[in-house]
């Protein structure tokens, strides 16, 4: 049997650091050992999480420590001589993920990077090569490969249900996330590579054919004054000739779900995401598949601490996070350009 | 006239708005560093003000406009985007910015505002007055005012059986400026003078003291930044107003003495 991973959280101005939390508590063989605030003050740490899916969650350090029933420490190297963990996970603002992962790796941990993971390839892979160069796991998160829904879509893509992908709409419906650190564009990656996590990432996922070609438009049509976009389009070729459309919609005040949709048709059938239900269309009818039920975020953890354990290789995961990295980018810069970006095949 | 228990009043404006210290200085932080600061400033000197925010400020800085609330202060909108100005331009557009404002702000900071100060100095017409009582905003302080009167008095929207309260035109007000925008809102400004400044903020609380009436200062957080001298000034005038024994003005005590 596996020895127990210690397992700490660096940053606590994330939502992660409390999603992590939750989840670590929750998985068998890990020993959460605490959290690091880094010295950061009790209102910037409450402004950061004050967001409305985290209303359940504490705002303070005191209540994380009775929450999650764990010491809290005023900085890394205290929770490191204290807490003794093998593995970190980065919970801090975007633009010192790679900072706090560096040192993670330097100080012989291995590490857990939420999305956004990296703002840049070249940030992704000197953490990944340092990571490897000291025979440690760094792991990118990319949530929806552990989401029962898209898991479960991707399951009937790669069982051959709807045959070969030819044509796809990935639309995701997301707030601007403001407030705290993240109004600082400074300090957050920006909505297109936090959300782009997301629906790029479920492209690739059901697409099965990686991007050449991407064409993008963003504009800010009912958030003027704020630095981000608030609308994003993405026509997207793939190496196969299979076409796909990716929707970022972050301008809406009222609820509107068939904006968090998508499709994928096939030569030989079709699949359907509406809200949380997967609809395969065959010549034979229409099925509904049963989404099962589980955590994803500590399936997500717990894949990542297996593979720490001795069992599996980082690389193809890393891989599968740089090739979101570099669609979600050439997006980026298509609609700051207005060019088309090609995109080279690369080897996994 | 009777202001609340005081023989006359001062309303000190603060606008809330992110997108000038961007458009004038290139830093849109700036205005959350500011009103942090002037909120501790308020606080030493136990003032509550009236603050005017941008909607899309409210968006931008949640946080910010909660703290401006939990200190004790009044919120009411500046419009949502700051740009263009609401005069002139289709009530279909004005009313969507005033709900969007409304609603910004409400969800910010939980509080409905029931006042809106229009930016670029007033600039305002009837749509603006039609769009804010459609949503439920009742005062509305714009170049369109009642002449003759010291306090708010009700407007008939035309064409309409629309009511809203607009601001006394006896009173009298003045801003705080920059020679960052020279040409801005139909007025040349000059550069910030702490001098003259101090003199004609405080002769206007003297106007007010002696006439009985109100005097009006609009104070722009960013401009705190950048016009050297000029957080004194601000600190001097609250005192002398304080010392005087003015009512420091909010809409919601305005809307009572209509």
């Amino acid at each position: 049997m596996a020895k127990k991973l210690r397992v700490g959280i660096i940053g606590a101005v994330s939502s992660y650091s409390l999603h992590y939390a939750q989840a670590l508590n929750g998985l068998p063989d890990v020993d959460f050992v605490g959290m690091t605030y880094l010295g950061r003050d009790p209102k910037y740490i409450r402004d950061a999480l004050n967001l409305p899916w985290l209303t359940k969650y504490p705002k303070t350090i005191e209540g994380y420590a009775e929450t999650f029933g764990v010491p809290v420490y005023e900085s890394v190297e205290e929770l490191v001589e204290q807490g003794k963990p093998d593995a970190l996970c980065i919970c801090t603002e975007d633009y010192l993920r790679e900072k706090y992962a560096m040192l993670t790796v330097g100080l012989g941990m291995h590490v857990f990077l939420p999305k956004p993971f990296a703002k840049s390839r070249e940030e992704a892979e000197r953490i990944f090569g340092a990571a490897k160069e000291k025979g440690l796991i760094a792991m990118p998160d990319l949530p929806q490969r552990f989401r029962p829904l898209w898991a479960t879509a991707m399951d009937v893509v790669l069982g051959g249900a709807i045959g070969r992908p030819i044509s796809g709409h990935f639309a995701m419906a997301h707030h601007l996330t403001l407030g705290g650190w993240k109004s600082d564009t400074s300090m957050a990656a920006g909505p297109e590579i936090e959300v782009g996590f997301y629906a790029f990432d479920a492209m690739r996922m059901l697409m099965q054919s990686e991007p050449v070609r991407v064409t993008g438009v963003g504009d800010n049509l009912d958030h003027r004054g704020i630095p981000y976009i608030d609308t994003g389009k993405c026509l997207v070729t793939c190496a196969n000739g299979a076409l796909a459309s990716v929707d970022l919609v972050f301008s809406m005040h009222h609820p509107f779900p068939p904006a968090r949709s998508a499709y994928v048709i096939g030569d030989e059938g079709a699949l359907a995401i509406v809200g949380n239900e997967i609809e395969v269309h065959t010549p034979d009818g229409v099925e509904k598949r049963d989404v099962p039920t589980w955590n994803h975020t500590e399936r997500e953890l717990g894949a990542w601490l297996d593979v720490c354990q001795g069992g599996g290789d980082p690389l193809p995961m890393q891989e599968e996070g740089l090739r979101t990295l570099d669609l979600i980018l050439a997006y980026k810069k298509s609609h700051e350009t207005g060019e088309t970006i090609l995109l080279g095949e690369r080897e996994a | 006239m009777d202001w609340h228990g005081h023989s006359f009043a001062f309303k000190l404006r603060i606008d809330v708005e992110h997108v000038e210290a961007q458009r004038y200085t290139g830093d849109y932080r700036l205005t959350k560093v500011a009103v942090v600061n002037l909120l501790d400033l308020l606080a030493e000197l136990d003032v509550k003000l009236s603050f005017c925010v941008l909607g899309i400020t409210a968006e931008m800085f949640p946080n910010l406009i909660a703290d401006i609330v939990d200190a004790g202060h009044e919120v009411y909108g500046h419009g949502m985007y700051h740009e263009p100005a609401f005069q002139g331009r289709p009530l279909n557009e004005q009313r969507h910015e005033m709900r969007r404002m409304r609603d910004s702000i409400a969800s910010a900071c939980g509080v409905q505002v029931q006042g809106i100060g229009c930016p670029h100095h007033g600039m305002a017409d009837e749509h603006t007055l039609q769009a804010a009582a459609e949503m439920g905003i009742t005062y509305v302080e714009s170049r369109i005012r009642d002449t003759e009167a010291i306090v708010p008095q009700w407007h008939t929207v035309e064409g309409t059986d629309l009511k809203v309260l607009v601001p006394g035109g006896q009173n009298r007000g003045a801003s705080d400026y920059t020679d960052r925008r020279p040409f801005w809102a139909e007025k040349h400004e000059e550069a910030f003078s702490p001098t003259y400044a101090r003199q004609k903020w405080m002769a206007d609380i003297d106007w007010a003291k002696e006439n009985g009436l109100m005097a009006g200062l609009v104070v722009h957080p960013w401009m705190l930044m950048i016009n050297a001298g000029e957080v004194q000034v601000v600190k001097d005038v609250i005192r002398y107003a304080k010392d005087e024994g003015a009512w420091f003005a909010t809409v919601k005590g305005l809307i009572e003495l209509a």
